[in-house]
Formats: structure tokens, sequence, C-alpha cells
């Protein structure tokens, strides 16, 4: 059912400033071997970037500078040509190094794909039994799930930082677990609104090399990944009792761009804060295919493991609902409304009422969904705000779109200063990450017409014809 | 290399007229750029039972985690509230500007 994706060692880690690509990131995680390109010209046709060269009937190749890693060419070839940087071979040998506590950081959409690979149906969840695959491999967990968490209380009370500071507010009172703390606010009045997330690292360099204007609006908060690395380097080392040295972090994505963005070189901040240098938040990355990888090498199927035995969260295995949604679009944006709605009113979630299922933000299969969320403000917030309610606009770019069909209309709006919104998600895979370039490859299936044409295709080209 | 590539394509060009007036259709996939939204492509059609599926156990495990484990906002993670209290203080705080967040850097 799934392919198997080409994979090539993890190497390319520029020396210096080359392009687009700073000293120390990887370059070239995505590549097409042109020796399987046909030129069926797919590739181009879902690049959000315009990054891939030639022309129908052309070997394509790929544009490094303009590419932001997400991989949906490699995702969509109907050929199997575009390839992977895989590090499963530096993961082996440090699972195999005693010394070190290797830590498997899990991704929200991991959980919902890997299964495939072992057989099981789309979308069969695999959270208790993939723990335990891991455990018995050797790795420590840190889900990603939690950091995601982590997430949403940073870039949330971000979020109501700015919108508050917006209103005239110095400060803003926020009271979480019953204790209340007050946030000098003065600084975010210069923050820009709408705030866009930042969790997408494909999103984040797509920002960063077409449109640098939005760097202000985008969340300061790190994405999940970075989060989590940060976090077990740090607190976790000291949970663990471990060294912080010995823990080798492996972030486990369902993202090639994740791949790129451990090697960003301001992401080594646990190093910083413990002064201690040459150390990286996040050492490795598998995507979901290599995770598979991995496990079969060793013998392992998370399948023929219990799922709801093994489902016993404890440390970093805890997670909330609205966690687990960031796998899909709109999961992000419904995650920090449940949490946003939490502090603005004073109301505490009922687990299962449908008051906090906030369906008119997810994205489902719809190219862009917007929504005006009323918030009954707490009384405190109603004179600081002067309302009591307070009417929450929210937009989520459920792909950037091909050449950015989906998310040109809404930056355009946010950089004349027209946008109506308070907090904007973008996910650059269709979908969300649940459809991202490191999950398991389901191959297009061509028509009996189209195998016909690219077989007379390849025959030409092997001299046959 | 530069006459054959050429050759190549037009070869290309040539079948895929040839498979065109068989069809009136373009082979599949081929320059689909100029539809709007992904989900009408031809491979975004391609694309849809598969993110469905994906998508349900998404939402599947945020009923398991609301109705089992009792946590549906961030902030009800218990874990959560420990970091906090044992290590991070607050959101936006001293150690969490050092550790959770970042900034980002202008490539053109």
């Amino acid at each position: 059912m799934v392919r198997k994706v080409n994979t090539f060692k993890g190497n390319g880690a520029v020396k210096s400033q080359t392009g687009t690509y700073r000293a120390g990131e990887l370059r070239g995680i995505i590549k097409i071997n042109e020796g399987n390109c046909v030129g069926c010209h797919t590739c181009s046709s879902v690049c959000p970037a315009g990054a891939v060269k030639g022309s129908f009937g052309d070997k394509h190749s790929i544009d490094l500078d303009k590419c932001i890693n997400c991989g949906q060419c490699l995702l969509n070839c109907p050929f199997g040509a575009v390839e992977q940087m895989s590090f499963v071979d530096v993961v082996m040998a440090k699972l195999k190094d005693k010394k070190t506590k290797v830590v498997a950081i899990i991704a929200p959409a991991v959980r919902v794909a890997i299964g495939e690979e072992f057989g099981a149906e789309p979308g069969t969840l695999t959270v208790g039994r993939l723990w335990a695959a891991l455990e018995k491999a050797g790795f420590l967990i840190y889900d990603n799930n939690f950091a995601a968490d982590q997430t949403i209380l940073e870039e949330g009370t971000e979020l109501l930082a700015k919108v508050a500071a917006h209103a005239g507010l110095k400060q803003l009172p926020v009271e979480l677990w019953g204790k209340k703390i007050t946030l000098d606010i003065k600084e975010f009045s210069h923050h820009p609104l709408p705030q866009f997330t930042s969790c997408c690292p494909a999103w984040v360099r797509y920002v960063e090399v077409f449109y640098p204007k939005l760097i202000p609006y985008l969340s300061s908060a790190k994405s999940p990944q970075q989060m989590a690395g940060a976090t077990a380097k740090t607190y976790g080392a000291k949970l663990w009792g471990a060294k912080p040295e010995n823990i080798f972090t492996v972030g486990v994505m369902p993202c090639t761009a994740k791949i790129f963005e451990a090697s960003r070189p301001e992401f080594d901040s646990a190093g910083k804060y413990l002064k201690k240098s040459g150390m990286r938040d996040v050492d490795a990355v598998l995507t979901t295919r290599d995770l598979a990888e991995l496990l079969k090498r060793m013998n392992i199927d998370p399948m023929k493991m219990s799922e709801d035995a093994s489902r016993k969260p404890e440390m970093f295995k805890f997670y909330s609902g609205g966690a687990t949604i960031f796998g899909t679009s709109g999961g992000v944006m419904e995650a920090a409304v449940r949490f946003a709605f939490h502090v603005l009113s004073g109301q505490e979630p009922q687990a299962m009422s449908p008051k906090w299922d906030f369906e008119g933000v997810r994205g489902f299969t719809k190219p862009v969904v917007s929504a005006t969320i009323p918030v009954p403000l707490r009384e405190e917030y109603q004179k600081a705000f002067g309302t009591k309610e307070l009417q929450v606009k929210v937009c989520v770019v459920n792909g950037i779109g091909t050449d950015a069909a989906h998310l040109k209309p809404i930056v355009e709006d946010v950089l004349a200063g027209k946008s109506p919104y308070h907090f904007i998600e973008v996910m650059n895979c269709p979908g969300g990450c649940i459809n991202g370039g490191g999950q398991p490859v389901h191959p297009i299936e061509l028509s009996l017409l189209d195998q016909l044409f690219y077989s007379l295709v390849k025959n030409f080209e092997g001299g046959k014809l | 290399m530069k006459i054959r590539k050429l050759t190549r394509r037009s070869f290309l060009k040539l079948a895929g007229a040839g498979i065109i007036s068989l069809s009136f259709t373009k082979p599949s996939f081929a320059g689909d750029t100029a539809e709007k939204n992904f989900f009408e492509t031809k491979v975004g059609k391609e694309r849809l039972k598969l993110i469905k599926a994906r998508q349900s156990g998404q939402y599947k495990d945020d009923v398991i985690s609301r109705e089992k484990f009792k946590m549906a906002a961030s902030h009800e993670n218990p874990m959560i509230k420990r970091f906090y209290s044992e290590f991070a203080h607050h959101p936006l705080s001293e150690v969490s500007e050092a550790l959770l967040h970042t900034h980002y850097k202008a490539r053109v």
C-alpha cells in the first residue's frame, strides 16, 4: 500500500552563508533523482514556493534558495523520483550507546499515520503502542503533544498580551491554576496584529524568504519540537537525573521541514541557558517514515502491541485534546481558542461539553476558514476592554496552496493594514501536518492512459523507441 | 545533450498531444497550477480520502483525551502545571523567553 521513499544520508550543513541558508543549516533535504523523473510536472503543480525548475517534459530539479523543505513534491510524485535526507543511521548508533539517553519527541500527526507503514488502515490511532514500541527500542518519551500544550500557554498568552496592549492596557492580569499573575505588557503595543502561528517550519521559512515584512507578525513562540528539545535538556534532565550533555533529542515528525528547522543556528538555547557550548536543542529529526524504517530494522512492530494497556500518561506523556489536534488544520487555532476562552471568561472546560468544540475553526478540506468567536469576559476584563463580550476574529489557512493560492489574499490584506483578524494559523500542507511531507506515501494511482503515456516516455528515454 | 533533451521534450509534447486527442483531456496531474483551491485540483482530490481518515484519527484522540483523561484545554494538563510551578514560573517569564521563544531572520 505505502511506498518506500528513497533516502540519502544526512549531510549538507553549509559552512557559511549560502544563498538563503545560514551557516550550520541543512541545505538540500529534498532532492529530485533525475534518473526517475519523467517530467510529468506534478511536483510543480503542488509546490507552494515555485521552487521546482523545469517545464512539462523536462527533467525537474529544485531551486534550493526558494525551497521551504515541505516535501509536498515528494508525497505526490507519481514516480517516486523525489528523495529525502535521512538520519536513521545516526539515531540507531545513539541508541546503541549506553551512556546516551535518547529522547523521542513524537509529533501529533505521527500517531494517526505510522500504523500505515505496518499494514494498518490510514488514520489508525497509535498512541500507547507507539510509546511502547519506542521504549522497547530504547527511547525515553517526550510527547510533542506535551510541548504543544507548552506552546499554547506561551503563544496564547502572547496573543492575549497583544490584544490587551492594543486595547490600551499596560498590564494584564492572568489567573492560572487559581493563582494570579500580572504581566507587564507595554512592549506588546509595538507588536502588530494579527498574530500568525509559528509552529510550521515550512511556513516560517516561507515568510523569511518571500514575505520578510511579515516577520513582526509571527508569534515569538518556538515550535513545539524546539520547545521540547530545549525543555528536555534543562527541566527534563533534572527529572530524569541525567546530564544534559548525555541527552540526545530526536524529533519524530510528519514533516521534512522539521529536519531543516532543527538545524537553525539559534536553536541552541538549552546550551546557552546551561552555559554549555556546542549543544543543540534537537539533535536529529526522523520523519514518520524514518521511524518506521528504524523500528523495522529493530524488528519492532507497534501494531502488535496493546494500545489501551500501554496508554498510561506520566511525565511528558501527558497531553490535552487541544494539543493532539495540532496535527490537523485548525487544531492550533482551536487549542489556542480553548485556552484563551478559559482565561478571558474564567470558565473551566467541561471535558465533553460541545461548548469546548470550536468547529468553526476546523480546516477539514476547505482552503481557508474564518470565524468570529464571542468570548464572555470575566468582570475585571469587562472594565479593561470596555465590553462584556470580546469578539475574537480568527482565520485558518489550510495549506499555503500551489504558488500560495490559499495564502496570498490573506497576507496581502495584512500587509495593506486591512486584515480584520486577531490570530491567523498557517499550515503549509493541505489538511495540516497529517498530510505532511514526512508521512507514509500512498502513490497516486495513474489512469491506464497515463500509464501508457509515461511508459512510452520511459521507453523513449531508454532508447527503445 | 542539449539536442537530445529538446528532442525528448518535444516527443513528450507530441505524445501528450496524442493522448489529449484520445481522451480530450491533459495527462493527469500535468500543469494543474491554474486552479486556486488545492482540494479541487486533481492531486488534491486524490488526497481527500487519506486526509479525512487521518483527520478523524486526530479528532478521535481529542475525544479520548477529554473523555478518559479529562483534558480538553492545555492548562488542564497536570504536567504543564508542574512544569510552570517547578521550573518556568509562568508564561512569558524570563525562563520561558530564554527557552521557549525565538526570533526570525529575513533571507533576502
